[in-house]
């Protein structure tokens, strides 16, 4: 195998070494020389920008004051400005000797320098599906990590954030996801270094781009990484020209927007009692008056105002022959939700390049972050702290101004007032939950993360570059999570199961180091042009953790010390180091600018398989025409550009986990024990069963795309056609549990799935007089269709339980022939109005059915009611998401509004299921939506809300359309109004360029969604399975209103 | 030129000099903390390791084996006080017959990897006598799986190695076939064993000679094959590490204090530690406690007498009160029944009239139920670590009774029968020679004696007397294909090859 990679690579080199040698240099001519000045639509100087001369390579740059001088041939020369995100001019010379020139800024352009992994491009000479945005875009959303800054930006791109808590992971899926049982994240790389920590290590601030490839033929170049697509960052580096100090500053206020209709301190009394009342029971004496309850708003006690703030200051600037950025930045941000959520961080960032001769270039990126989080529990927990504040009884109080028993069920602790009747354990649901959110639970992590690398650049010949990037990553973590002491009043009978301090403490530490090594070679003869780069990618990731469990110490201790006694062993894990090895080649060659032709190949090799399995091959090919660039098209004045492209390419998924090809055993987390003797003895049990012939997922994809532009850039047009096909995808398979008792189950590529979309990209830009006026709109549908899972069982399915709650039976389900994670339900019939009906039902299996209880379909038509009459009752992935973003400038005011949104998507609101009753739900009655003042009271009162009763049966509560919900919205994520300041105000205060602007973000969300927020993301879910699920609402921490104060300056 | 090419060829180098990297780079199984095919048993420890983990599930198989013939029976019923109903017991997908199937697998698959390990284990990581001690438990423990599954499932798939693709595909193997496999097993393991006190200090409660040979008479007997399960059963009696015996007092075989009992053939190990905690609910997760006490206690008693104040899910019916001869020591010493008293080895005080629950509910319909004290001692740690047995000598004497009957020897039959029955303060029984008389007798002693234990309803399907005891007793007529558990359907459903066992 070797020596065929041997081979094959040599001979790449040796075409290109002949090549090189048929190039030639340009000669220079004496001519005319031109000067001028460039200026930006704010007149302010623009340097850097290329000036050159039409139909040579005769080009030039303007300096730090936008002054250029170029010397062309003759009075027939045209001169051509281009900058990136700028509009490109012409102008012919004639008999001018100063020409100055007015660029617009662009939101896109096609003469912009795009990032295509391992090398750039042009994006006119783009033949993949790819999407960019600029550090303008990055900057006018107030975010922490790159990933929050992409949302609603490039169509096919969906992000959503899991949770809104301070720091919480955010989903990024290109054109939806990428596997059925593994995941679907993108692989992010920043300068030419895969990310192997959490993305919010890099400071937005610090990016100058991202460029996305979405299509199979863009990312082959990344190979077995590239089926979810790959992200590229690029981050800021120095300029030649004097020092420069930029400060970026924003603070902010956070509020939570709305609030949840739910029954008030005398409602609730009332309703309550009602429920005891028409389940045959006692009611509660203390309720017998409503007038006089108390009325505790709990949502009120636990959401509150709260800041973010972020400052950035960068030292950019450099020499002829050294440029240096320099960049340090503070975010902190308070949660919206209990004090106890917060993060915090700090980032540097030291970019350098030296050209150490005009051929030989090195220089360094430095990224260190280090950041603080305090979490709360929300998602995913019905004893977290949304579902417990809506459940929480408003008859008791938040406070209590004595220590120990208060009247009849009271207990003062620690300045909070508890219900004696309950025991902590049960601290969600009905008990104190502000005490529980802001004392009782904790969890606290700090991360330090370095991450570096090194290049070289050696231009061996004209066109010939070798070029080295060495990087290494590390990170350290400590986590500190668990729960304080709280009362456990005698009258409890004291010494109650959660009396005592619980904490779990972690250790991790991971490195990766990597090694890119490429030459690259363009050249151009005649009307060919080739570029062309070879090389090696390898990578090695390591790391370890530790953890520790402890139990009874002290109160309000919270951590573990030398003095606490450990509840567990320590549990140490050495992570499976994982190593990939690539080579990869890829030749562009175009023939006139016009016709463009691009061919990737990628050979990975990797730890995560057998060595049977090792290596893969990744090829992909794409053209592109450029219509535009044809004599017929001279005519047509209004079109400046016109491309099509198409794409055809095979890439992988990197997200499986490591070992899967051996068989493991393990003693499952310490928790596999025998006792011999008193003594506790770890077991030995199978943990994974191996299968050595895995090999890697693949997503085959198939793209067309138009890119247009009109009216010199006014219009851009931008329009994608794809199509993957998701084959070998990696799933469990059932195997008997006899023979496999521990997974009943064997992973293999067996699953398969497909999907399609349409995306599209429309930018306008216009000047109206004095305003410059520009729209950037995109849109993208999203379909997919699970193909195939269990080998022969066209009926199969895999499923993910997405509730804590058994008696609601919800579920996710992807099923072949269907949509991937398919909300899996009841069909709602109604609410049993009269006696006669309750028989009927009755009949159908519902054996204890009365009048007031809800009725489902009999779907498959047996007579019974049961778990087979459940069907698809909706879908968490959007069909289709937007963005839109619209800027307008005058003068020194500018203002920006971006939108985005989802549709055709439905929410599974499993918070309503906590809401939907005041049933006991141990240890008491729970508080619930105001919908239940429209319960079922008699004949014809409602056909929509079950009887409020205690003995109300629990099918009224399973997993039925009445939880799904449109999950479609237009949300307002971002409204700016700035103002530039005048040049001699600027003067005056010694800056040369100074803009303050005020912000409101998520400042209005149309949705027709009943809880807090429609984007809800891709939850974990909970219960066993493996299948990601989306758009599953389970105390989603909720999205926050936010307003901001910012103000950047240029010194 | 040329330098220009030395120069490009010395970058091929640099580019292509990972390439020339070892396979090492791609070695993910090193150094991992993870214990795969590429590095597992080639040391003690993992043998060590792999020898405790065969026994880890029978944890969570005890419970099942206990209380779903129970509620077969009818003798024992569930919580409601409601039999079960015999269309929920064998669908097939009852879960507590798939938790049965899951759990012993469990043990059949963890032992078949340790075999086969062991069978090609490399010379020096293990002594002689490490190896046979290995081999006897984890052949043991095979063989005790095998014969419960064939016990509650009739013919079974039997697979006999660690998991490989054509197991997938494997059809039943006989009744008859798998009992042959579990003889095999428990005569290695019984010629391998040491006994069950020879194990020293930190090794006690690892199965011996004696409980393979419990359960190695007990297989012969469904062959008939009486001599060689009279063979095994006279080995066991003459052991003498211990000397297995009956208790004086039928309650000092259940203890919270003692462990390992001389009575007892073979216990499943718990820790009596209270910081050995529980990991999780339910039959599939691993236990180092189980929640007997709290299941068999009447229903809401309170904390004060036994952890989460009992629940009363395993409760004995009324039938089988009566079915118990006045002044039965067992019926008076190991059940009791509303309003009785009782005073638990925990216990300071006794648990009295008073102390019944009060609730309507109680009341109304679980008076007439017994509660068996056989796992209820009063609080202990929390969940219960107090061994469960699955064999005691006195079944071992029943068994005995029944092969001597067969051998000829009725008055030697009737002594082994009348050891049981002068324990229990009962009259003896007079020598007959009617197997029809004996095995009446024989089968009233065995349901009194093993009241909530694991073997007697599999006593009464093996004997064929199972049509005749429902009837009898709960006026059941019995379908044939209830002598089997069905198979689990989803095992049928990955598997058509498999056998339907009559369903």
């Amino acid at each position: 195998m070797i020596k065929i990679k041997l081979n094959f690579i040599c001979s790449v080199l040796m075409l290109l070494f002949f090549t090189f040698q048929s190039s030639r240099s340009m000669a220079q001519e004496a001519g005319i020389v031109v000067a001028g000045k460039i200026v930006d639509e704010k007149n302010q100087p623009l340097s850097l920008v290329s000036v050159s001369e039409k139909g040579s390579k005769n080009t030039t740059i303007s300096g730090e004051d936008g002054t250029y001088k170029i010397t062309v041939r003759s009075k027939d020369a045209i001169i051509v400005f281009s900058s990136t995100g700028f509009s490109t001019e012409q102008s012919r010379v004639g008999d001018q000797r100063e020409i100055n020139i007015q660029l617009g800024q662009l939101v896109q352009s096609l003469d912009d320098v795009v990032v295509i992994g391992y090398g750039t491009q042009r994006a006119r000479k783009v033949t993949g599906a790819m999407g960019r945005i600029g550090s303008r875009e990055i900057k006018q959303v107030a975010v922490v990590g790159l990933d929050q800054a992409l949302q609603g930006r490039i169509a096919g791109v969906q992000v959503a954030e899991n949770s809104a808590e301070p720091g919480a992971d955010v989903s990024i899926r290109i054109r939806g996801v990428a596997s059925i049982t593994r995941g679907s994240d993108p692989l992010v790389v920043v300068d030419g270094i895969p990310m192997s920590v959490k993305l919010s290590a890099i400071n937005p601030s610090d990016i100058q781009s991202i460029d996305v490839l979405k299509d199979a033929a863009s990312a082959a170049i990344y190979g077995s990484r590239g089926s979810a697509g790959v992200v590229l960052v690029t981050t800021k580096r120095g300029k030649t020209g004097k020092l420069k100090v930029n400060l970026d500053a924003y603070t902010a206020m956070q509020t939570v927007p709305k609030r949840l209709s739910l029954l008030n301190g005398s409602q609730f009394a009332r309703v309550a009692n009602e429920n005891l009342v028409n389940g045959g029971q006692t009611p509660n004496p203390e309720w017998l008056n409503p007038e006089i309850v108390t009325s505790t708003d709990w949502q009120d006690e636990i959401f509150r105002t709260a800041p973010m703030s972020n400052y950035n200051i960068s030292i950019s600037g450099g020499s002829e022959k050294s440029r240096n950025f320099l960049s340090f930045g503070y975010t902190g941000q308070e949660g919206v939700v209990s004090n106890n959520a917060s993060f915090k961080r700090f980032t540097g960032r030291f970019n350098s390049d030296y050209d150490i001769s005009s051929r030989l270039k090195v220089g360094v990126n430095v990224n260190f972050n280090t950041d603080q989080k305090s979490g709360i529990r929300t998602q995913d927990d019905n004893t977290g702290a949304i579902i417990s504040i809506l459940q929480a009884q408003p008859t008791n109080p938040l406070y209590a101004s004595t220590d120990g028993p208060i009247g009849s069920h009271l207990y003062g602790f620690e300045g909070y007032a508890f219900n004696t009747r309950q025991n902590l354990y049960y601290a969600g649901i009905g008990n104190n939950p502000v005490y529980v959110a802001n004392n009782h639970f904790f969890s606290r992590g700090r991360g330090t993360q370095l991450l570096a690398n090194a290049f070289g650049e050696l231009e061996l010949i004209k066109g010939l570059k070798f070029k080295s990037l060495i990087g290494y990553t590390t990170e350290n973590g400590f986590g500190v999570s668990g729960n304080n002491k709280v009362p456990s009043p005698a009258s409890n009978g004291g010494g109650g199961l959660n009396d005592r301090t619980n904490i779990g403490s972690s250790f991790s530490q991971a490195s990766q180091w990597n090694w890119v090594n490429t030459l690259s070679y363009s050249t151009e003869f005649g009307k060919h042009s080739i570029s062309s780069v070879i090389g090696s990618d390898a990578l090695k990731f390591k790391g370890s953790s530790l953890n520790v469990n402890a139990f009874g110490a002290p109160l309000n201790q919270n951590s573990i010390t030398a003095a606490t006694d450990l509840s567990g062993r320590p549990q140490g894990n050495e992570y499976i180091p994982f190593s990939l090895l690539s080579y990869f080649a890829r030749v562009q060659y175009d023939y006139d600018d016009r016709l463009l032709l691009s061919g990737v190949f990628r050979r990975d090799g990797t730890s995560k398989f057998g060595p049977k399995q090792t290596w893969g091959n990744f090829p992909s090919v794409s053209v592109g025409w450029r219509i535009s660039k044809e004599k017929f098209m001279e005519s047509v004045s209004f079109v400046d550009e016109l491309k099509i492209r198409a794409s055809y390419g095979a890439v992988g998924n990197q997200n499986i986990p490591d070992l899967q090809y051996l068989s493991q055993y393990g003693t499952a987390g310490g928790n596999y024990a025998y006792t011999f003797n008193g003594v506790l003895v770890q077991g030995l049990r199978p943990t994974v069963l191996g299968n050595d012939s895995i090999h890697w997922e693949r997503n085959v994809e198939r793209n067309i795309g138009l890119d247009a532009s009109f009216l010199k850039g006014k219009i851009t047009l931008s329009v994608d056609v794809y199509r993957k096909v998701l084959k070998d995808l990696l799933g469990d398979v059932p195997v008997p549990f006899y023979a496999a008792p521990f997974s009943g189950s064997l992973i293999k590529n067996a699953f398969s799935m497909q999907s399609s979309g349409i995306e599209l990209n429309l930018g306008l830009n216009q000047k109206i007089g004095a305003v410059n006026f520009s729209v950037n709109a995109n849109f993208s549908t999203l379909q997919n269709k699970v193909t195939a899972l269990t080998p022969g069982d066209d009926k199969s399915f895999v499923f993910q339980n997405i509730s804590a709650i058994s008696e609601m039976k919800a579920t996710s389900r992807s099923q072949v022939g269907e949509r991937f994670g398919n909300f899996w339900g009841f069909v709602t019939d109604g609410i049993i109005q009269n006696a006669d009906e309750a028989t009927k039902y009755k009949a159908m299996g519902f054996q204890f059915a009365e009048p007031g209880d809800r009725k489902y379909k009999d779907l498959n038509n047996d007579g019974k009611l049961n778990d087979d009459d459940r069907t698809i009752i909706g879908n968490g992935l959007p069909g289709y998401i937007y963005g839109l973003n619209a800027r307008a400038e005058y003068k020194g005011f500018d203002i920006s509004a971006f939108f985005n949104g989802q549709g055709n998507v439905e929410i599974a609101n499993m918070t309503s299921y906590f809401t939907s009753s005041v049933n006991f739900r141990n240890p008491g009655l729970v508080n619930a939506s105001t919908n239940i003042l429209n319960a079922w009271k008699g004949e014809g009162t409602s056909n929509e809300f079950p009887r409020n009763s205690s003995k109300s049966i629990q099918s009224n509560r399973w997993f039925s359309n009445t939880y799904i919900e449109d999950g479609s919205f237009l949300r307002l994520r971002n409204l700016q109004i700035g103002y530039t300041m005048p040049v001699k105000i600027m003067n005056k205060i010694g800056a040369s360029a100074a803009r303050v602007y005020v912000a409101g973000q998520n400042l209005f969300t149309i949705t027709n969604y009943s809880g807090y927020d429609p984007e809800v993301g891709n939850s974990r879910g909970t219960g066993s399975g493996n299948v990601g699920v989306a758009g599953v609402d389970y105390g989603r921490y909720p999205t926050a209103r936010m307003f901001t104060v910012g103000l950047t300056a240029q010194f | 030129m040329k330098n220009k090419l030395f120069f490009l060829l010395l970058i091929s180098a640099v580019v292509l000099s990972i390439g020339s990297c070892k396979k090492s780079f791609f070695d993910a199984t090193t150094n991992d903390g993870t214990i795969n095919d590429a590095t597992a048993y080639n040391s003690k420890a993992d043998f060590d390791a792999g020898v405790a983990g065969a026994y880890v599930n029978l944890q969570s198989a005890f419970e099942t084996t206990i209380r779903l013939p129970g509620f077969i029976s009818n003798d024992v019923s569930n919580g409601e006080g409601n039999a079960v109903s015999f269309d929920r017991l064998f669908d097939n997908t009852y879960f507590l017959s798939d938790e049965n199937w899951r759990e012993l697998y469990k043990i059949v698959n963890n032992a078949n990897i340790v075999i086969g390990k062991l069978e090609g284990v490399e010379p020096g990581i293990l002594t002689d006598v490490e190896k046979n001690r290995d081999m006897g438990q984890v052949k043991f423990l095979r063989g005790f799986a095998f014969l419960h599954l064939t016990q509650g499932f009739g013919d079974i798939p039997m697979p006999l190695q660690g998991y490989t693709t054509t197991q997938n595909s494997m059809s039943c193997t006989p009744q008859a076939d798998v009992l042959k496999q579990v003889i095999a097993d428990l005569t290695d393991a019984a010629d391998k064993l040491p006994e069950v006190q020879e194990w020293a200090g930190a090794d006690l409660g690892r199965v011996g000679k004696g409980s393979a040979l419990g359960y190695l008479a007990l297989a012969n007997m469904y062959s008939q094959d009486w001599p060689t399960a009279g063979a095994a059963s006279e080995r066991l009696l003459s052991l003498t590490k211990p000397k297995y015996e009956l208790k004086a007092d039928v309650r000092d075989e259940f203890s919270a204090k003692n462990r390992n009992l001389t009575s007892s053939v073979f216990e499943v190990q718990f820790s009596p530690k209270s910081a050995d905690k529980w990991v999780g609910w339910g039959g599939q997760a691993p236990h180092n406690g189980h929640t007997m006490p709290t299941q068999t206690a009447p229903p809401g008693i309170g904390d004060a007498w036994v952890n989460f104040g009992g629940w009363g899910n395993y409760i004995i019916s009324p039938a089988a009160l009566s079915s118990y001869e006045p002044g039965d020591d067992r019926r008076k010493k190991l059940i009791i029944k509303y309003p009785e008293a009782y005073k638990g080895e925990l216990m300071t005080d006794s648990f009295k009239a008073k102390d019944w629950p009060k609730d309507v509910d109680f009341l109304a319909k679980r008076t007439e139920f017994g509660y068996s004290t056989k796992y209820w001692y009063g609080v202990s740690r929390l969940p219960a670590g107090e061994n469960i047995i699955m064999m005691r000598f006195a079944e071992v004497l029943l068994n005995y009774a029944e092969i001597q009957f067969n051998r000829g020897q009725q008055a030697d039959a009737y002594a082994q029968l009348n050891k049981i029955r002068i324990r229990a303060k009962l009259a003896p029984k007079a020598v007959s020679s009617d197997k029809e008389v004996f095995m009446t007798d024989l089968m009233n002693e065995r349901r009194h004696e093993l009241m909530l234990e694991p073997g007697f309803w599999y006593h009464l399907t093996r004997t064929g007397r199972a049509a005749k005891f429902l009837k009898d007793n709960y006026n059941i007529t019995m379908l044939p294909k209830w002598e089997h558990l069905p198979i689990p359907s989803r095992e049928r459903d990955v598997n058509p090859n498999l056998c339907t066992n009559g369903y």
